[in-house]
């Protein structure tokens, strides 16, 4: 069974509904991201697990326990923030210890306990430190201490990675997964970071407008978005609206503005109806200079558009190319690894790109 | 949850509370009384009638008072602005660790009572006073100014003891400039006088209203210093609310008279910040 | 920065000698040993700081200003703090309405204030003279203390009690274990102008007292118009004294308990 159960919760203000009809079950020990631009209804959903908000409708249980009237002081559920809302008049130690002393326990327990979370996130030495005598890494890591020295079956993570830069964010998310595994707590973990989610959640909900539009691994996000919204917020895409769709034996064939034809497979079985939006991951396309004596010829099973290069964005380990192609109103991106070999693209020349026709997915 | 009384409003009630049984119901009566008659004997009569503000409004004596009270009010405001702003520039142009002091030097007479430093003016100006003393040993007159118990006495007094205030508002905007815009302006060619009036001083002008509105309202009705320093001799409106009240005992009178002087100060300011809002520049929140 | 402005510099100075000028006069007067008080003093005396200090007419409204400038802040702390912190942390209908309300008093002339109160006790027969004092006080200095404890909690993460509540502690215990201790440099600020506005506090006295309670600034005032003596000056210059001293604790302690 599962371990958190979310059942139709539904949050509005006045008649602004912020969360319609929420259902979700996380399994014990999993890492679930709700991952949605602002705005969509992530945060207040964490915060009505949390008890801050009280939802309109509907209900929360954790371990088959009713929590949706439960006051938050008595929920037992973690909660780390986004500016690790340490107390600034406490020290590390005694930041930690706040939660064992409102929960009575005794006073003999309370060091080991507090070292122990200490040392956990390598932090035991600073003890003494008050918060602002502290990194934000270090910071959200006594943040971190503090919640788990609890050992709450359920932990709610609010962005709590966004204040740091790009490298420690990294470096604390695979912190988080290794304490997850060391204290075996559920998670829930608030982001707009899509990388962030990926890396570090088991499963993905993305939310916008209040719901869940899907739901599933980071692979299935990723490679099978459920909606042209999911395609564009998770990682990079060419998203473009389709016209004179006609079906064919397993495939889909239609226009891109512009008049450029282009095939996609249609993998649902029986009739299904007809898509308006294809889209392309960066990364699964073939960029070359145009042979100068080349005849237009289109290879089997794959996708072909001519452009001229836009932008060539170089980041060391990759290139990112942008090609203006005729009718679209925005450019065609090409993500290309760096493979050491000879580059041999230049701005306003012209490039073709061509893609696996299955690489192209429709909605 | 059982339904409780929310929090808040066990928060705010022993305010709310205090506040209206002490100020909003006896500001009623006040203003309920000032609808009174007084009869010849002097004793008040409950009644909804305007002899009160008849008497007020058609004594020349009193729409004098109240003029110079007024007059008195924009003098000191003026002059408070035009010595706060020099103080609050000079201050928020100082070296940081420099503000501190100067700002304390600026508002620790602030925190001493209006009474003592009154007081030290008295001191002053008096015809055998240091400032004439001075002023006649300097050879610079030959008889003594008479400054104690006129306008003018009362004017230097109430600046001193308005000063504060006006410095502090306006500090507090001066400092949140960006100067890195007076920068760009010398850098685009205009001379430091230029570049004072068309950038500084604009972007200062939400201070500038509020310095000048807080001054004038808390001087139009400030007893002390008229009471203190122009005595018998320069009638204000607030000395004779407060001689109506004690000496007089006529209370309906001194109610209409703190109605019509609370009248008179949203009137001007209300004015003020019209006049200023239509020809402020665009842009600049003038609130 | 170089002295770039000596014009502003100069005409600044002056200023500031204008600022002090009085209150240098007072302090200078009240050393002249004669009886009656005038300036430049001539000589050096402090035998009216011992006139003073040893009993005499400024003894007894001295500590009735003490105990109304404490009984004040006593109860307008408390209850300032409460609906600041009510209209900071909760969403309700006619907050802004009821924020102005709470700070009409410094809008509303004290003077007006001070007529419709002895209308209102004077009509229901309030002869208690210093609870009359005391109620004024409250009204005029709840407005103080809301105001600089609305900018402290504003200033204060709301994120940090919620991190205290999540961790187990009831919302009225995390009000006084993480609230209360990080508002302290604004309760101490709050403390500081209470104190000092309730003690010199003149106007609403005049109006409100009665027979066997005069409160210090009644007393110079009523000196100032008709007993000008360098005793006056003495005690002026021991309140000048105080409030310089008071204030600069006050402003160390606020910027200490700021830091950490």
């Amino acid at each position: 069974m599962s371990q958190l159960i979310i059942q139709d919760l539904v949050k509005q203000y006045g008649s602004n509904t912020v969360v319609q009809n929420l259902n979700i079950a996380v399994e014990s020990g999993e890492m679930l991201s709700l991952l949605g631009p602002s705005g969509c209804g992530k945060t207040t959903t964490l915060r009505m697990i949390a008890g801050m908000h009280s939802p309109t409708s509907g209900s929360i249980q954790l371990d088959g326990r009713e929590l949706t009237h439960v006051p938050p002081h008595k929920r037992d559920v973690g909660l780390v923030f986004q500016n690790y809302a340490l107390f600034p008049h406490l020290t590390v130690f005694e930041n930690v210890a706040f939660g064992l002393k409102r929960h009575g326990v005794p006073k003999g327990e309370i060091k080991g306990r507090v070292m122990g979370a200490l040392e956990s996130v390598q932090l035991a030495n600073l003890a003494e430190r008050y918060p602002a005598q502290m990194s934000g890494g270090q910071q959200q890591r006594v943040a971190l201490a503090r919640t788990l020295v609890l050992k709450p079956p359920l932990v709610l993570f609010d962005e709590p990675l966004s204040n740091l830069d790009a490298k420690l964010r990294q470096a604390l998310g695979i912190e988080i997964r290794a304490l997850q595994r060391e204290y075996g707590f559920t998670g829930i973990f608030v982001t707009h970071d899509q990388e962030e989610a990926m890396t570090i959640s088991d499963r993905i909900a993305v939310m916008n407008g209040g719901r869940i539009v899907q739901m599933g691994t980071p692979q299935e996000i990723y490679m099978h978005p459920a909606d042209p919204f999911v395609a564009d917020f998770v990682g990079e895409s060419n998203l473009f609206p389709v016209s004179a769709v006609q079906p064919a034996a397993g495939y889909w064939r239609f226009e891109l503005p512009g008049g450029h034809r282009l095939s996609a497979e249609n993998a649902g079985n029986g009739p299904s109806a007809p898509p308006a939006h294809a889209m392309i991951r960066p990364e699964a396309v073939l960029v070359q200079r145009q042979p100068q004596d080349a005849g237009d010829t289109e290879r089997q099973g794959y996708n072909r558009l001519i452009g001229e290069v836009a932008f060539i964005n170089y980041t060391g380990s990759s290139y990112l190319i942008g090609l203006n192609v005729k009718g679209l109103d925005s450019h065609f991106i090409v993500r290309m690894q760096n493979t050491r070999k000879q580059f041999d693209l230049r701005l306003g020349e012209a490039a073709v790109v061509e893609w696996p026709i299955h690489e192209t997915l429709t909605f | 949850m059982l339904r409780r009384i929310p929090p808040y409003w066990i928060l705010l009630s022993p305010g709310l509370l205090i506040l209206l049984l002490v100020f909003v119901v006896p500001l009623g009566r006040l203003l309920v009384l000032s609808f009174y008659r007084t009869d010849p004997s002097g004793a008040m009569q409950a009644a909804f009638a305007m002899e009160q503000y008849i008497r007020f409004f058609s004594d020349p004596f009193y729409m004098q008072m109240l003029w110079r009270s007024v007059y008195i009010g924009i003098i000191v405001s003026f002059v408070c602005l035009v010595l706060g702003y020099s103080l609050a520039y000079g201050v928020a142009r100082a070296r940081p660790e420099r503000r501190f002091m100067l700002l304390m030097l600026i508002a620790l007479p602030l925190l001493t009572s209006a009474v003592i430093r009154n007081f030290g003016w008295i001191i002053i100006l008096g015809r055998k006073g240091i400032l004439n003393e001075t002023l006649i040993a300097i050879g610079l007159i030959s008889q003594p100014l008479d400054l104690l118990y006129t306008p003018a006495g009362v004017i230097i007094a109430l600046v001193h003891v308005m000063l504060p205030y006006m410095v502090l508002v306006l500090y507090s905007v001066l400092e949140g400039l960006d100067r890195n815009l007076e920068s760009a302006a010398s850098n685009l060619g205009a001379s430091g006088p230029k570049v004072f009036w068309f950038v500084t001083l604009p972007l200062s002008m939400p201070g500038i209203i509020a310095g000048t509105l807080l001054v004038f309202s808390i001087t139009l009705s400030f007893f002390v210093t008229p009471s203190l320093v122009g005595g018998a001799k320069v009638k204000l409106m607030a000395t004779e609310i407060y001689n109506q009240t004690i000496n007089m005992l006529n209370w309906p009178y001194a109610s209409a008279m703190g109605v019509i002087l609370l009248v008179t100060m949203l009137l001007v300011t209300g004015l003020y910040k019209r006049i200023l809002n239509r020809r402020g520049p665009k842009g600049v929140n003038l609130g | 920065m170089k002295r770039k402005f000596p014009l502003l510099t100069a005409v600044n100075t002056l200023i500031y000698l204008f600022i002090m000028a009085p209150l240098l006069v007072i302090v200078i007067s009240s050393f002249n040993p004669g009886e009656y008080l005038v300036f430049p003093p001539e000589g050096f005396s402090l035998k009216w700081y011992e006139a003073v200090l040893t009993g005499g007419k400024y003894t007894e409204p001295f500590w009735n200003s003490i105990k109304l400038a404490v009984a004040t802040t006593a109860v307008a702390l408390p209850v300032g703090t409460m609906a600041a912190y009510a209209i900071q942390r909760f969403e309700f209908r006619f907050k802004q309405a009821l924020l102005s309300l709470f700070l009409s008093p410094l809008v509303i002339p004290t003077l007006l204030f001070g007529i419709g109160l002895l209308i209102f006790f004077s009509s229901l027969g309030v002869q208690m003279f210093f609870m009359r004092l005391l109620l004024a006080h409250i009204v005029l200095i709840v407005p103080y203390v809301i105001r600089t404890m609305l900018a402290g909690f504003s200033r204060m993460e709301r994120s940090v009690e919620e991190a205290s509540i999540v961790l187990g502690a009831s919302p009225v215990r995390t009000f006084f274990l993480v609230t209360l201790p990080l508002a302290r440099p604004s309760l101490l600020a709050s403390a500081f102008l209470s104190l000092v506005l309730s003690f010199d506090e003149l106007v609403i006295a005049l109006f409100l007292t009665g027979p066997g309670i005069t409160t210090l600034p009644m007393t110079i005032y009523s000196d100032i118009q008709f007993n000008l003596s360098p005793s006056l000056a003495a005690i002026s210059s021991i309140i000048i004294a105080g409030t310089v001293l008071v204030g600069l604790i006050g402003i160390l302690m606020t910027k200490r308990s700021g830091r950490t």
